[in-house]
Order: C-alpha cells, then structure tokens, then sequence
C-alpha cells in the first residue's frame, strides 16, 4: 500500500517536472522590423507626383484606380495599403508556428469643388496593432487654403 | 531535427525570400493596355460602346464623366495575356473571379462628347527591394 503511494507520487512529480520543463521551453517571440514589403503599396514617388492645384480627380484615379473609401460625396479619396511591420513565432513540444505582422499604411486625399487636388496626407501606423483612424479623422477635419503657387 | 524546429526554418526561409519583395500600385504600360483593349481608343470610342461591351462599371465618379471596372487578367490560349471583366459570366453563369494579385482597376475618362479622353489600367506590380523607394 506504501509502495504504491509512493509510485503515485513519483509519477505526478515527474509529470509536474514534465509540465514545468515544456513551459520553460515554449514560448513566443514578437520580432519587429522596420516596414518592408507589403501588397498594393502606394510610393513615395507616386504620392510626390500629384501636385495640389494641378492634378485632378482623374488624375489620381489614373494613376491609383478606385479607392478604398470614397467619403463626403468624393470630397476624400482614401487609399490604403498593407506593409510588414514584424514577425511573430510561437513554439512548444514538437511544434512551431509563424506569423508576419502586418500593418495598413492610409493615404487621404482631398479634392476641391472643382475637382483639383487640394492636399494629401500619408499615415505610417507606428505599430501593427495601433488604429490610425483617427488620425484620418482629424486630418480630414483640418480645413486647409490651398497652398499659394 | 523536430518538426516544430523544422517548421520554424521553413518559414523563416519563405520570410527571408519574400521580405525584400513587395507589390506596387502601377499604371500597366499604354502599349500593353491597347494590346489587351484594343476597342478602347482614346478620343473615338462611345461610352455608349463600352457600357454595351462592358456593362455596368463597377464606380462613377463626376457624373459618370469617370467609369472604372474590375479587370481580371489571365494568359489567353494563344498564349497571351488578356484583360477580363470580373462581372462577366461563364458558361456556368458564374462571375469571373480572380486572386487579388491579378485584379486589375480599368479606369476610363470620358470628355463632354461622352468619348473616351483618357484610360489607364492599373495592376499590383511585384518589386524587388531597391528597385523603388518606398515610404519607409
């Protein structure tokens, strides 16, 4: 009776033993990295060459085709894009999982009355979690002249 | 090896292959573009014409002075590429779909005689790192 109480208690030490070691070596690492990558990205150069004042709505449509969000009766253009922002890794026992964190970069537009681009704003989520949204919001809430030539 | 340790080299193989690549919004070459539409001339085809060839838009802008569609593109028998609408049905009278990375964005710019003034196809371009400046 004593012998197998003591076999019992060996087992669940060792199977606290076992627990405790593939808790120690399981685990997830976040890795991140500056942007790269990314699907249907928008350059710099693309933005830089709409000039407010010149470049029209057709313009842009030209060269972007339709945009991700049309707001205020096309008076905004919202385009967006997605970028890699880091990497994810779980692992544990006998098996591993891996993960690209993905963030979305926005670019706003806002056009005149008479169709011409008025002013653009380009947003860079700092992390991929951060919602940039807002950020939009207010830039769209700015009223803005457009700049003197 | 384990398989978890396996697994986790495979994807960091992918990850490093594909990181310094990305797809860029571009405007297809004019050249491409007349080869795969060849009924869209600038200043001579109708909107009536492409409405008729091409149906509903999928957006209009500016009182339907701006029409845009969904273009698939696919290899042809002959070997060639074409563009295809995405709302155009087979024999099946299923919508022609495509994976997102051959979407294509036909935009078409009417002038006041309702005739085609400007188009451009834009697609999602593979680049490798270096080869454009992005934003960050």
């Amino acid at each position: 009776m004593k012998c197998t109480r003591s076999n019992a208690r060996v087992m669940l030490g060792r199977m606290v033993l076992l627990a405790l070691t593939g808790l120690g070596l399981s685990g997830c690492i976040i890795l991140p990295t500056p942007s790269h990558g990314g699907v249907g990205v928008i350059t710099k150069e693309t933005i830089e060459s709409f000039e407010p004042g010149k470049s029209t709505r057709a313009d842009i449509l030209l060269r972007l085709g339709d945009p991700a969000e049309r707001l205020k009766e096309d008076r905004f253009f919202v385009y967006q894009w997605k970028r890699i922002h880091g990497y994810f890794f779980a692992g544990g026992g006998y098996s591993g999982v891996g993960a690209t964190l993905l963030a979305t970069h926005s670019l706003g537009i806002e056009f005149t009355p008479d169709n011409q681009l008025k002013r653009v704003k380009v947003i860079h989520p700092w992390l991929p979690l951060t919602d940039k949204r807002s950020s939009l919001e207010e830039w769209m809430a700015e009223e803005r002249e457009l700049p003197h030539p | 090896m384990r398989i978890g340790d396996l697994k986790i080299g495979l994807f960091l193989v992918s990850v490093l292959l594909l990181a310094g690549c990305a797809t860029v919004v571009v405007p297809l070459d004019p050249q491409l573009v007349t080869e795969r539409l060849p009924f869209i001339r600038d200043g001579k085809t109708s909107k009536e014409e492409v409405l008729s060839r091409l149906g509903e838009p999928y957006s209009r802008y500016e009182g339907e002075q701006i029409l845009t569609y969904v273009m698939c593109e696919d290899l042809s028998l002959d070997g060639g590429r074409r563009l295809s609408h995405t709302r155009t049905t087979d024999t099946k009278g299923e919508a022609v779909r495509c994976s997102p990375e051959r979407t294509n964005n036909l935009i078409l710019v009417f002038g006041p005689d309702d005739l085609v003034e400007r188009h451009s196809v834009v697609l999602l371009n593979l680049v490798k790192r270096g080869s454009v400046e992005l934003w960050r």
